[in-house]
């Protein structure tokens, strides 16, 4: 047993791989990565298995090296190894190795981001000529707080002093509800992220949209949803899942206090425009009606079993 | 310090270097795998946690003080973080009045706690009533059975207790940091209620506790549930009622025995006037299970109690003259104005502080912001104005006449178009915002 560490060593490393290659070559599991529904989330996919590759190359070459110098040079080992002190040639390696790895990540990564965060925004000082955002189909503010996501959907034109202004004071029709995002498939989604509080990151693993939300800032994200999940059925009154099942999350990713673990929502992509108006016809209808018969009960719409986070 | 600590605890754990060769070295072979095995099997017991509560858990006896009135004056600013309790403590100083629950005998409160235990069980297995002779009707058509309050018990845990406390308390170890703090369910007492003031019930119905699980109360700390599922919210909604219920109990006898020279009957008096009692009855024991009965019934007829509203009264076409009207209506100047600007002064924007029958502050709330704690809908605003929110010291609108339910639509519309300029006639903006057309910031 003199040699339990580099033992310990060397089997955890190798699960760690064989878990690795398992997650992979058993999607049905669930182990890697979560469903695909946005036009971005294969580029951003690529960029995952990119990074990866590197690391899983690192990993491997500096954990061999250690587990090698473990079993070689066990503590308990008469005499000691000989260290190498001041290698030039040796140090100037490992500096310019990292180094164009992260140029190589960086380069990859750069127009993804644009995609995902620069275009179809006006800037700031152009807002005024030009109110909508160019293509885009939807505009959607989304305000966190401790701990739940309200997001205010445009109902009708954005106001002629631009986005950001509608973000501030809004329109009286515009839709207000908690936690629920929904968007058509193929729409051109223009997302305006704010809290209130403290700093939280808006993160939609099917979309692959990750973007923290801070203090002060209004920042614009956009996507398009490639797949969708539900459909609104106005016989029942609500959204019901369709042939997929699938069930997106959108998650807290920054720490943002003793509820973070539930700061949730769901993302609901419909088939269409034509059922996203009617939910949003409907939402509206129950959100402003001023009559007690009319309204259900339920202020949101999707508030059911099947639409429940498991 | 910290050094020689951690020096130790890492000589103890990796062993102390044995120069090579040394004797006793081949006794210490184990001690890396046993150890590693030790701290593996501590980190994993640590990830075993039932769901509930643990059985034998009680709920707590009240032990914090209670506002038996609150003070009239308005303070400059709320109490500090953390800093409630200690502001409730002093307010005999500004003139409220409190009492301390621990000040009463010894075997009242022993006795207290005994039937409280009783009636509502323990927060693993909550109940409403003994479940022989007490109300196993009425519960049920309240939803107050044992089944679906163990199942609110397990969602408050997961969802609530973190705020709201054990008992209700609205002191969880998250609720002490908040403002305003979280609701303390121990009084029965909740603000955005929508039963008919005529009926004089204070009390909610189920749909409006939903209401705020739903969807939260925007401007406060407390978060949308919505997206649980329904029953997971029906079985919540449950479990507050149980928490208000038995809270309301315990503060009730409290409050009534603290006061000088006061006894069992003055509950019976002050509570129960329509119960005649023998001498032999003027127990706790016989007033606990008789009272719990009538809060359930307060709550059951709440059930059927809704405000509902007149039929909305205006075309599109006539929204701005209602506007104009509702306007007039929340100002002091019409001779028929109820002078709502007085406590939302300049709108709201510059509202003073007030306490609530909790003892915490809370104000007016700012109505050019558009952030309504009560809900958003029109039928939210209509009952906000009908019904105001009494704990608060909102007073319903007395609006009298047969054209009442137009003027209070009047008042809705005003109120709904009060946050954004754009929408308000020419002469009420420049009322509300000034001729620069100021916009609202939102807080």
């Amino acid at each position: 047993m003199h040699r339990f560490w580099s033992l310990l060593f060397a089997a955890v490393n190798m699960a760690c791989l064989a878990l690795l290659v398992v997650a992979y070559a058993y999607p049905g599991l669930g182990w890697w990565l979560p469903d695909s529904a946005s036009t971005q989330a294969n580029e951003i996919d690529s960029l995952f298995y990119l990074i990866t590759g590197l690391c899983a190359f690192f990993f491997v070459a500096t954990q061999g090296i250690l587990i090698y110098s473990l079993w070689r040079f066990p503590s308990t080992a008469p005499g000691s190894p000989s260290p190498i002190h001041g290698h030039p040639g040796l140090e100037i390696g490992w500096t310019i190795a990292p180094l164009v790895g992260l140029l190589v990540i960086t380069a990859a990564s750069l127009p993804v981001w644009k995609e995902a965060r620069y275009q179809g925004f006006p800037p700031p000082a152009l807002e005024g000529t030009n109110p909508l955002p160019p293509e885009a189909d939807q505009v959607i503010l989304v305000t966190a707080r401790q701990w739940d996501w309200h997001l205010k959907y445009a109902t009708e034109s954005l106001p002629a002093e631009g986005i950001r202004q509608w973000a501030s004071v809004g329109n009286p029709s515009d839709l207000i509800i908690a936690n629920e995002l929904h968007v058509w498939k193929g729409a051109k989604v223009s997302l305006l992220l704010r809290t209130t509080d403290v700093i939280h990151s808006f993160f939609v693993p099917a979309l692959r949209l990750k973007q923290d939300t801070l203090p002060g800032k209004t920042i614009p994200m956009r996507f398009e949803a490639t797949v969708s999940n539900v459909r609104f059925d106005p016989a029942e009154g609500r959204v019901v899942p369709n042939e997929t099942k699938a069930s997106w999350e959108i998650a807290c990713a920054e720490l943002c206090g003793g509820n973070h673990f539930r700061m949730r929502g769901k993302l609901f992509v419909h088939p269409d425009r034509k059922s996203y108006d009617a939910w949003l016809d409907h939402s509206r209808r129950q959100t402003r009606s001023r009559s007690l018969t009319a309204m259900l009960p339920n202020a949101s719409s999707s508030n059911q079993k099947e639409g429940a986070l498991q | 310090m910290f050094g020689t600590l951690i020096h130790s605890f890492h000589n103890w754990f990796f062993g102390r270097q044995i120069p090579a060769g040394s004797k006793g070295r081949k006794n210490q072979w184990f001690r890396e795998p046993v150890r590693f095995g030790a701290v593996l099997v501590l980190g994993l017991c640590s990830c075993a946690d039932k769901e509930g509560y643990p059985d034998d858990l009680p709920y707590p006896q009240r032990v914090d003080l209670i506002v038996e009135e609150a003070p009239k004056l308005s303070p400059n600013n709320p109490s500090p973080p953390g800093g409630l309790e200690k502001s409730i403590a002093n307010l005999g100083l500004v003139g409220g009045k409190i009492l301390d629950p621990v000040k009463l005998p010894e075997a009242t409160q022993t006795e207290i706690t005994k039937l409280l235990a009783e009636q509502f069980g323990t927060p693993a297995q909550p109940r409403v009533g003994d479940g022989k002779t007490n109300l196993p009707e009425l519960g049920k058509k309240l939803k107050l059975d044992s089944q679906t309050l163990a199942q609110g018990s397990v969602a408050y845990r997961r969802n609530c207790l973190h705020c709201h406390g054990l008992s209700g308390d609205g002191k969880g170890s998250s609720g002490l940091w908040v403002h305003p703090p979280p609701r303390d369910f121990r009084q029965g007492r909740f603000k955005f209620i929508s039963t008919n003031p005529a009926k004089n019930l204070n009390r909610p119905r189920r749909e409006d506790i939903l209401r705020t699980i739903r969807m939260g109360l925007h401007g406060t700390s407390m978060p949308a549930f919505g997206i649980l599922p329904t029953e997971e919210l029906e079985a919540l909604a449950s479990y507050v009622i149980h928490l208000g219920i038995r809270g309301e109990v315990e503060f009730t006898i409290e409050k009534t025995l603290l006061k000088p020279q006061s006894q069992v009957l003055n509950l019976f008096e002050n509570y129960l006037p329509d119960e005649e009692v023998s001498k032999d009855q003027e127990t706790l024991a016989f007033f606990v299970p008789k009272f719990l009965q009538e809060i359930v019934r307060q709550y059951h007829t709440a059930e059927s109690q809704v405000l509902v509203p007149p039929e909305y009264p205006f075309k599109d076409s006539e929204l701005s003259d209602s506007i104009r009207r509702g306007f007039r209506l929340f100002s002091s100047q019409a001779p028929d104005a109820l002078g709502c600007v007085s406590c939302h002064i300049d709108y709201g924007r510059q509202s003073p502080w007030q306490y609530d029958e909790w003892g915490s502050l809370n104000r007016p709330s700012n109505l050019t912001a558009g952030i309504y704690k009560g809900g958003r809908r029109p039928l939210d605003l209509f009952w906000r104005i009908k019904r105001g929110i009494p704990p608060s010291k909102m007073p319903a609108a007395t609006l009298t006449g047969e054209d009442e339910g137009k003027k209070t639509w009047d008042l809705v519309n005003f109120i709904e178009a009060l946050p954004f300029p754009a929408t308000l006639p020419e002469e009420v903006r420049n009322a509300v915002y000034g001729s620069t057309g100021r916009i609202a910031k939102p807080n």
